[in-house]
């Protein structure tokens, strides 16, 4: 069911009348009924996959929390051992079905291609949102193994926990602590909150109908085509990255806003990343439920682990303090964004993408020391604004390298167009017959997509700087009329026809095929 | 108070958008060949429905096969058409006059291709009376559409926003009222009142835009279960259901030649189960007709005109020797 569909929008609308008609005792089972209802309707075959983590799961958090129990008797050491036998199961056979899945092909196809010879391919399905809840669920039992959460003893409360309809297809990656209570919680009606949530309904769906998918069609063209667009590269790989933030934020936006209908805050996953001034912040700001997962479950344990401070120590005395305290820092981010690539898909490419995002992030943070002693050296002012505007831009150049990988069809593509874009420019590629689907091949329509593009990302931008200078849209919301409040929304939804491009893979989220 | 002042403002907002929307709708929607075809389906008795994709709509012509077999037909194939719609281009017709004969004409491509939101799909939806069909097309392939397309109609036309003029006057005059097809015609085409496409002769370089080639992996089940589902209809109605797959130009078949082999393979074999009959004009011997890449206005396989003419005498031949 698409996010864009006329059947999911009367599907949430049924599902929100229905949520604050029924007895507040019973409002979470009307969730989880809807949430199964949604996943089914993507077909019925998928749902072993959802029913088999939230088993996994579900199971091991009562058996942590019962081991746990038997501390007194076994003793702390059997126990932690207990423990750690049953998370590394679960872990197995979470991730293990994941890995089955999405990655089977991919290493069959590579270990071929080095065999020099075709190996055959398996037929797997790939239930949609399966790495959104994998690594949900993962946390989750995490959180119990490590005492940061109590275990849900009602497997459909957990049920819903993982299948929450709005968030299972393309995250925010959940975290139990905070989402749960909220899922379980007994929700009144409140219409400032539903005007809340229909604001960013129709603020996602702007992102995704207007800038995105209006983009989308430069960017298949060019990213299809490298060498018959070889002087649009760089127009290519900007058009993405308008495509890419419209895409995913404005995707989750609209699944936000539809959780706060039903009374329920989802973490926030964007917070204007274009606006990084490093790597690292750009990934503080980009996908931040994903990033923080990461961290705490990657991350940290690898950095603090017992191994990684042995390699700490002797790294100190081989290669010197700064050195040997940066570099175990500098190896889990590598790690952790190997991770992040492989997260995004079966193929080399992302591989490349994870690398090449914690090989800056690694280096940066090795070479920040002398970067502090050229900085003293040039006279820069590190407050000023001038310096900001410069990491910034730095900073989007830095993802935008990135982002070569992320679209383009394989490494060498990704390669090939990055040379294109430092040495070649062809404005006049961009009225080339055929950029633009469906035989809209009028110079003047060209244009016309373009100013739509840009006057979205023009109201995307001055919505930021307000959002960034600490401006909250309740507040700015708050000092207007209803009246004109109203007025406003009217305009957002006739300009989503009027602006918005048709799209091009029948209204599919890039996010919702993870 | 104060709630019931907001309520009503949003009561009124409403009124203002579905008044927007309805003027939209008459001043950017342009007059199109689906308003002529749903007309003509629910005021003419046809004995042949026609269905398809666009290969059907350029290259069947209605007249010429009643000419040779005495059965009159409407031609009701239209660009992006996919099994689900035709099939409820069936119903809808069949519930004002039920056919002797179905043809659906197949191109193997739409069986393998997802249905997306490019086709003519939304115009035949807007112009199809308010029915019973109309409120079974809209739950089985409206619903899954984007909303744009259901809630505002015109958003499909927005890029003839320049032509409002046009289609303002065009609607207020007496060709619109007499759904006459004479409106339709540029240099390019012209719309026969049978429902058929005529491509010009026209030079220019010849396209493959929307080319999908057959891969049985890519199967798409929904084409098989309204393919059954119009089968079932036929069985019902006492309709008889033929399907045909329209030549196309010889290099084109040479040049995938294997997968226009394996689509012919598949397509057989599953017509055979379902005891329906299956011409595959690209096998089969057609006399004297030419299959030349010039013969057709792209390496798709949509036909000229005169082409097509001469096709719909083979078709209306092998219609009345069955």
């Amino acid at each position: 069911m698409s996010l864009i569909s006329l059947k999911f929008l009367i599907f949430v609308v049924i599902a929100v009348v229905g949520y604050y008609l029924i007895p507040k005792k019973y409002q979470w089972i009307w969730l989880l009924v809807f949430s199964y209802i949604y996943y089914i309707s993507s077909g019925v075959k998928i749902v072993f996959f959802l029913v088999f983590s939230t088993a996994v799961t579900y199971m091991t958090g009562l058996l942590l929390q019962k081991s746990e129990e038997k501390e007194s008797t076994l003793g702390k050491k059997k126990i932690k051992a207990r423990k750690r036998k049953i998370i590394t199961l679960a872990l197995l056979l979470d991730f293990g079905m994941l890995g089955i899945l999405k990655y089977t092909n991919f290493l069959l196809g590579s270990i071929g291609s080095v065999l020099g010879s075709s190996v055959p391919e398996f037929d797997f399905l790939l239930p949609l949102g399966i790495s959104f809840y994998t690594f949900q669920s993962a946390g989750y039992v995490l959180d119990v193994y490590w005492g940061k959460c109590k275990p849900e003893r009602n497997v459909f409360k957990f049920a819903l926990f993982v299948s929450f309809f709005p968030q299972l297809m393309q995250g925010p990656i959940g975290r139990f602590e905070t989402l749960a209570v909220q899922l379980y919680a007994r929700h009144s009606f409140d219409g400032q909150r539903i005007e809340r949530g229909v604001r960013r309904i129709l603020w996602g769906y702007f992102k995704k109908l207007v800038i995105a998918d209006n983009a989308a069609m430069f960017v298949n063209s060019i990213f299809g085509n490298v060498d018959q667009y070889s002087g649009l590269a760089i127009i290519g790989v900007l058009a993405y990255s308008a495509q890419l933030y419209g895409d995913f934020s404005g995707g989750i936006d609209v699944v936000s806003g539809i959780a706060c209908l039903f009374g329920i805050d989802l973490d926030e996953n964007f917070r204007r990343p274009y606006f990084a001034t490093s790597i690292t912040d750009f990934w503080h700001r980009w996908h931040i439920t994903l990033g923080t997962w990461m961290k705490d479950y990657i991350f940290y344990p690898i950095s603090l682990s017992k191994w990684m401070s042995r390699f700490g120590k002797k790294a100190r005395k081989k290669l010197g303090k700064q050195i040997g305290r940066a570099l175990p820092i500098c190896i889990a981010n590598i790690i952790v964004f190997l991770v992040v690539g492989i997260w995004h898909g079966a193929a080399w490419k992302f591989i490349v993408y994870g690398l090449y995002n914690g090989l800056v992030i690694g280096i940066s943070g090795m070479l920040a020391p002398q970067f502090r002693q050229w900085k003293n050296a040039l006279h820069i002012n590190d407050k000023g604004k001038g310096w900001m505007v410069f990491q910034i831009l730095r900073t989007f150049v830095l993802v935008n390298i990135s982002w070569f990988f992320d679209m383009a069809s394989n490494v060498p593509d990704a390669l090939k167009m990055m040379r294109y874009a430092v040495t070649k420019f062809e404005i006049s590629e961009l009225f080339t017959a055929g950029i633009i689907p469906l035989g809209n091949n009028n110079p003047k329509y060209i244009m016309l997509v373009i100013a739509t593009i840009l006057f979205g990302c023009a109201v995307l931008f001055v919505v930021s700087v307000f959002q960034e200078r600490g401006l909250t849209e309740a507040e700015l919301y708050r000092k207007v009329p209803f009246a004109l409040r109203c007025l406003c929304y009217v305009a957002i939804l006739f300009i989503l026809p009027v602006l918005g491009a048709v799209p091009v893979t029948s209204g599919g989220f890039i996010y919702a095929q993870f | 108070m104060r709630n019931f002042k907001r309520t009503f403002f949003v009561v009124i907002i409403l009124i203002f958008c579905v008044a927007v929307t309805n003027v939209a709708n008459y001043v950017i929607i342009p007059y199109s060949y689906a308003r002529i075809t749903m007309h003509n389906i629910a005021s003419e008795e046809h004995d042949i429905l026609y269905v398809g994709s666009s290969h059907g709509l350029c290259g069947i012509d209605p007249d010429i096969v009643e000419e040779n077999t005495g059965e009159s037909g409407i031609n009701l194939c239209f660009g992006g058409e996919y099994l689900r719609d035709s099939y409820y281009m069936v119903k809808e017709a069949a519930s004002h006059h039920t056919p002797k004969k179905i043809v659906y004409e197949l191109d193997p491509g739409y069986w393998v291709s997802p249905e997306n939101q490019n086709g003519d799909f939304g115009r035949l939806y807007y112009e199809m009376p308010l029915s019973k069909t109309k409120c079974q097309y809209f739950f089985a392939k409206m619903l899954d559409a984007d909303f744009r397309t259901i809630i505002f109609p015109w958003y499909n036309y927005r890029s003839q926003l320049l032509r409002i003029k046009d289609t303002v006057k065009i609607k207020g005059s007496q060709e619109y009222d007499e759904y006459d097809p004479a409106y339709f015609n540029d240099i390019v085409e012209s719309y026969r009142k049978s429902g058929m496409i005529y491509r010009n002769r026209i030079e220019g370089e010849k396209s493959f835009d929307n080319f999908v080639l057959w891969d049985e992996k890519n199967i798409q089940e929904i084409s098989k279960t309204y393919f059954e589902k119009l089968k079932v209809f036929c069985d019902e109605k006492g309709i008889e259901l033929i399907v045909i797959t329209t030549p196309i130009p010889r290099e084109t078949q040479e040049m995938y030649e294997q997968q226009y082999a394996d689509a012919d393979q598949y397509f057989r074999t599953y017509f055979e189960k379902q005891k329906v009959e299956y011409y595959n004009f690209n096998y089969m011997d057609l006399g004297g007709f030419n299959r030349a890449l010039s013969e057709f206005a792209d390496g798709e396989g949509h036909m000229y005109g005169d082409t097509a003419e001469k096709f719909s005498g083979i078709l209306a031949n092998t219609l009345k020797n069955q």
